[in-house]
């Protein structure tokens, strides 16, 4: 997609992922001139996404790896310390190019109790964003997501639509698709038109086979916000450019304004960019490192408060075929307000691999001991391998993603000894909290009871011990009234620096109960976006 | 020092065992060493080497005299999780890269890749599994067409 060229934009966004892209579109709209910095590329999905696991999700050489657009050249490097897989994309869209897309909006009660407005605040948001991507609610569930929706009603637990999720319940799953498309000949657009059910969410939708940009299915941003952001005339897309710092300026009372941004572009060369205001959405890793790299005021709290959902998998077999692989990646969830939620997951048998038998511990033997209802437990190798994956089409997978509490030692800081072309590297910590090992193992016995009650053969039930992740990640610059406690304000400006604001997940105050977090993060760049109008270009 | 190409095949032949261990084919009969080789170079030019040796190292404390792929399976799998817990983390992050690997060379799409990269025949984990790849829609999950329109 063709841009403009400004040469002084009125606000500057670094990255243009999940909340880049969104509060770049509101600016924009509203009439400023807006220039996205983004770091990879702007992908062409029908040329450059195969549907292939390796070739799209490695983490040394794929499409959707953090690292340079160049694939022949190494990833970015990063140091971590308990949390072995950081997963990040760089390139227009950033991590929505790789999410399944699930779309639902916090639990009230942590967001009522952490952040600094109450929960109803962010509704009209909330059902702004969810009528631009659109999310919708799927109308047909695939077999894998039957077979949850069964376990769970055969164990009692109720069903309910209510976005607004205060009490256990499940529900078809909000994601951000289009609606189910229609079956044709051939199957393709404009023949047809919306989601194909392919179940290939996280490898990087691609489809309908012919569609425009801005008809593929899943909403990425870089299909649905960006394309928008973009068409206003007012938008610069600059891709290939890492930020490698934030300029500021002192005025003679000592406030510390933010007057630019430093960048590298795909090329090497080393740009200033200045603009009125600067906004920060590289994510909650990138936005701390930057901070920090940049030698920006420090309130204590920068790289702070990490929260990850830490995830766990469980897998069990059925008497008969399952096909994870069919349908969207989720489409069914049970929310256990209190303790996060479980939902079921179909991945391609490369991604099942990994995130069912790659544990933290080791199955002892040849896998026969586990504990409670799991028969198995960790890592698996050789035949007891071979065997859960030739069960593949037969199994059923469902993911435990946990409320996890702030915790001041889990973070960002600058790596020492590590750094890639612009800074040293960022070192990430994360290890759980007893509060949050006791409601993520709560998640698992629950999921064990959905397992059996939908029929899965009791001697296969396997949790993999998963190790904490990045899928989800926030809250390492936090947002608060207090500056002893955050980072940004309740507009998610900076405390500590003026004219300078966050619009991704960093700024969550909490790990708001466990749901996916991307709508959450788009709802609050938009309120953020007028709050931004509101103080500086009125 | 253990052949690089001999190790990294009994390095994968352990995670991914064909026969006669196993009925199925595995790691050996697609030479996954092949593509365990390459992206270790990928990350570090000469990586392959150090694995070898590391690993031929760990093999000796274990059974003393023998190389890694001269060991028995369950000693092979005794030195991958000495690795995977070695109290250096890069050592650690190691062996689980050579697990990955392993993994990825079977059951990912590199088996049925053609020298120019193109998907010209089934992955060995593709058949093993019963996956049958990217998919351009699921006909029996679409809503129908409503007659009359």
């Amino acid at each position: 997609m063709s841009a403009m060229r400004m040469n002084m934009p009125d606000v500057i966004v670094v990255g243009c992922g999940g909340g880049g892209a969104v509060v770049a579109k509101e600016l924009a709209e509203a009439g400023l001139g807006v220039c996205v910095l983004e770091a990879g590329p702007w992908h062409d999905p029908q040329r450059d996404f195969t549907g292939l696991e390796w070739d799209m999700l490695n983490p040394i050489d794929a499409v959707f790896r953090w690292g340079p657009a160049d694939r022949s050249k190494p990833p970015w490097p990063r140091q971590r310390d308990g949390i072995p897989l950081l997963i990040s994309t760089a390139g227009v869209g950033g991590n929505t190019l790789h999410f399944g897309a699930n779309c639902p909006r916090g639990y009230p009660g942590p967001m009522e109790l952490d952040w600094p407005f109450g929960y109803g605040e962010m509704v009209p948001y909330y059902e702004k964003v969810e009528a631009t991507l659109p999310v919708v609610v799927p109308e047909i569930a695939s077999p894998k997501d039957a077979l949850f929706m069964r376990g769970c009603e055969k164990l009692g637990i109720e069903h309910s639509p209510d976005p607004d999720v205060t009490r256990s319940a499940w529900r078809m799953q909000p994601n951000a698709i289009l609606p189910v498309a229609e079956d044709a000949d051939p199957l393709r657009y404009p023949t047809t038109d919306g989601c194909m059910q392919c179940g290939s969410c996280i490898v990087g939708c691609r489809l309908p086979d012919n569609a425009p940009l801005e008809r593929i299915a899943k909403r990425s941003t870089n299909v649905s916000y960006a394309p928008l952001a973009v068409r206003t005339g007012r938008c610069e897309i600059r891709t290939g450019c890492f930020a490698s710092a934030v300029l500021t300026e002192t005025r003679r009372d000592g406030t510390v304004m933010a007057r630019g941004v430093r960048y590298r572009d795909i090329e090497g060369r080393v740009f200033e960019q200045d603009a009125r205001v600067v906004v920060l959405a590289g994510g909650a890793i990138e936005t701390p490192r930057l901070w920090l790299a940049s030698e920006l005021p420090d309130t204590g709290s920068v790289g702070r408060y990490l929260t990850t959902h830490w995830f766990e998998y469980m897998s069990a077999e059925f008497p008969h075929e399952v096909d994870m692989h069919l349908g969207q990646t989720s489409m069914v969830r049970a929310e256990f307000p209190g303790y996060g939620f479980v939902e079921s997951q179909g991945l391609g048998p490369l991604s099942y691999a990994f995130v069912s038998f790659l544990g933290r511990t080791w199955a002892n033997g040849d896998g026969a001991e586990g504990n409670g209802a799991w028969r198995t437990k960790g890592r698996l190798i050789g035949p007891a391998l071979k065997r859960k994956m030739d069960a593949y089409r037969r199994t059923l997978m469902l993911v435990a993603i946990t409320d996890d509490e702030p915790e001041e030692s889990n973070g960002v800081r600058l790596a020492d000894g590590l750094a890639d072309e612009n800074n040293p590297a960022p070192h990430v910590t994360y290890h759980g909290t007893p509060s949050t090992i006791r409601r993520r193992e709560w998640l698992v016995d629950k999921a064990a009871e959905i397992l059996l009650a939908a029929g899965a053969i009791p001697e296969t039930l396997h949790r993999a011990d998963a190790s904490p992740s990045t899928i989800h990640m926030h809250g390492t610059m936090r947002m608060g009234v207090d500056p002893g406690y955050s980072v940004v304000d309740p507009a998610c400006e900076a405390h500590l620096v003026r004219r300078l604001f966050l619009a991704d997940t960093s700024p969550f105050p909490n790990g708001i109960g466990g749901p996916n977090p991307t709508l959450t993060a788009q709802a609050l760049a938009t309120r953020t976006a007028g709050k931004i109008v509101e103080r500086y270009f009125r | 020092m253990g052949d690089v190409d001999r190790t990294l095949r009994a390095v994968s032949e352990t995670i991914i065992p064909g026969p006669p261990g196993d009925e199925a084919f595995g790691a050996p009969e697609i030479q996954a060493e092949v593509f365990l080789e390459h992206y270790l170079e990928t990350l570090i030019p000469g990586l392959s080497e150090s694995v070898t040796t590391m690993l031929d190292g760990l093999a000796a404390e274990e059974v003393s005299g023998k190389d890694f792929a001269d060991l028995s399976t369950a000693d092979r799998v005794t030195v991958l999780k000495r690795l995977t817990s070695h109290e250096l983390p890069d050592l650690r992050d190691l062996g689980d890269l050579l697990i990955v690997l392993s993994m990825a060379a079977v059951y990912g799409e590199w088996s049925g890749l053609d020298s120019n990269g193109e998907l010209t025949r089934v992955p060995l984990g593709w058949e093993l599994t019963g996956w049958p790849g990217p998919s351009e829609g699921e006909r029996s999950l679409l809503r129908k067409r409503i007659k009359g329109r």
